[in-house]
């Protein structure tokens, strides 16, 4: 029995150290581009080309790795004179439809055999949406805010030509789930980046 | 380190402000602000019933009614452009207007309202006057920034003569009610209205004879 706890303390320890020495961290600045599905593409089918999203990442192993994210993503079109009915009421005006996604999360990934400079890597984030609905019609605006539980897959690749710099290339799907307030805000997302290692 | 710290910081920058720059911008010409809502009885019956009338007039809501001063009505060239657009939409949908209100099914009530917006927003805070240094002088509260706009409605009626509701009351069996915000060109506001008349009639196809 002690030599059992012995064992296990020299494992311990021996993974701290190994953590301490490989440990190394990374933060990512991405261009996001996003392309709108389910109920979101319903109000609005455009792709949006206004998303920024900032990253950072904690090695935990040599393959394993942890971080946290944080974005914004704005989706807008306009419609011109489009009619709505609803039973015997029919509305026809311009609209102006907008939607700010913010999603936050914490993701756990695992990166895969580099490929001469390129490491390609998977990751799971988990997390909150908070969202925006605002759709102006005539002089008049319907405001809504609303919060979503997050869950975004990721695959990417993260391309070092030099040491300590590169850049990063991800595809993800943000998956806020509908409540009680609110239905789903599903959209794809494509990134481009430059990610700056061991800070 | 430091150099990596301030890249960084450099690229965040430099991606809020092409963030900013990329502001998404709403309404540009007034007439994007038009509105155009309708609504029906749909236990009402239209097929048929061909005769209507309609005042020559526009009425022009302004309270004066209600404290007891005589009506006012809504001045040339709107009112003439407003019924003449109302009465070239109601022939195209079959019907024949008669000046006869014993003959009519239905009698047609243009109406139109102005209300004018004013909102201010005043600093107080950031422009009070007031002594920073001893022996330092003062400077006058900072004018408030107000903005205003004036929209307009339109608003028919559309009464059934020989169904009356409870107690007798006549109830309108369609109503439309047209709302934009109005500026100083002529040209453009008739251009607007006939536009928006139009747009009500196309939305109400139940109204075919």
């Amino acid at each position: 029995m002690k030599k059992i706890l012995f064992l296990i303390f020299l494992f311990c320890v021996s993974g701290m150290k190994l953590y301490a020495q490989e440990h190394s961290n990374a933060i990512a600045l991405e261009y996001q581009v996003s392309f709108p599905s389910g109920n979101l593409k319903d109000y609005i089918a455009k792709t949006s080309w206004r998303g920024i999203g900032f990253e950072y990442r904690q090695n935990v192993t040599e393959k394993l790795f942890w971080g946290v994210e944080v974005g914004w993503n704005v989706f807008y079109e306009k419609r011109e004179d489009a009619t709505y009915t609803d039973g015997t009421i029919s509305i026809t005006g311009t609209q102006f439809r907008y939607e700010s996604a913010v999603p936050m999360m914490v993701n756990v990934g695992m990166d895969f055999k580099s490929f001469n400079i390129a490491k390609p890597y998977a990751s799971l984030g988990i997390g909150a949406l908070y969202n925006r609905t605002r759709m102006d019609v005539g002089v008049y605006t319907l405001d809504k805010e609303a919060w979503h539980f997050l869950l975004k897959p990721e695959l990417g690749v993260i391309i070092s030509p030099t040491e300590g710099t590169g850049i990063i290339f991800n595809v993800n799907y943000e998956a806020g789930f509908n409540n009680s307030s609110s239905k789903a805000i599903n959209y794809f997302g494509l990134n481009l980046g430059f990610v700056l290692n061991e800070l | 380190m430091k150099t990596k710290k301030r890249m960084l910081l450099a690229l965040a920058a430099g991606f809020c402000f092409t963030f900013y720059g990329c502001y998404i911008s709403g309404p540009t010409y007034t007439d994007e602000f038009d509105l155009v809502i309708t609504n029906y009885d749909k236990n009402a019956t239209f097929k048929g019933r061909a005769f209507y009338a309609m005042p020559d007039k526009v009425a022009k809501i302004t309270g004066n009614v209600a404290q007891g001063l005589p009506p006012t009505y809504l001045s040339e060239p709107y009112a003439s452009t407003i019924i003449n657009r109302i009465q070239a939409n109601m022939l195209a949908l079959g019907y024949t207007l008669v000046t006869d209100t014993a003959l009519a099914e239905f009698v047609l009530f243009p109406s139109e309202m102005e209300v004018t917006n004013i909102s201010y927003y005043y600093d107080y805070y950031y422009y009070y006057w007031g002594w920073y240094y001893p022996g330092g002088g003062w400077y006058y509260p900072y004018y408030p920034v107000t903005t205003t706009y004036t929209t307009g409605t339109i608003i028919v009626n559309m009464v059934d003569l020989r169904n009356p509701g409870a107690n007798d009351k006549l109830h309108a069996v369609w109503s439309t009610i047209i709302n934009g915000v109005m500026d100083g060109d002529v040209t453009t506001a008739i251009s607007r209205i006939n536009t928006t008349i139009d747009q009500a009639y196309e939305q109400s196809q139940y109204l075919h004879q």
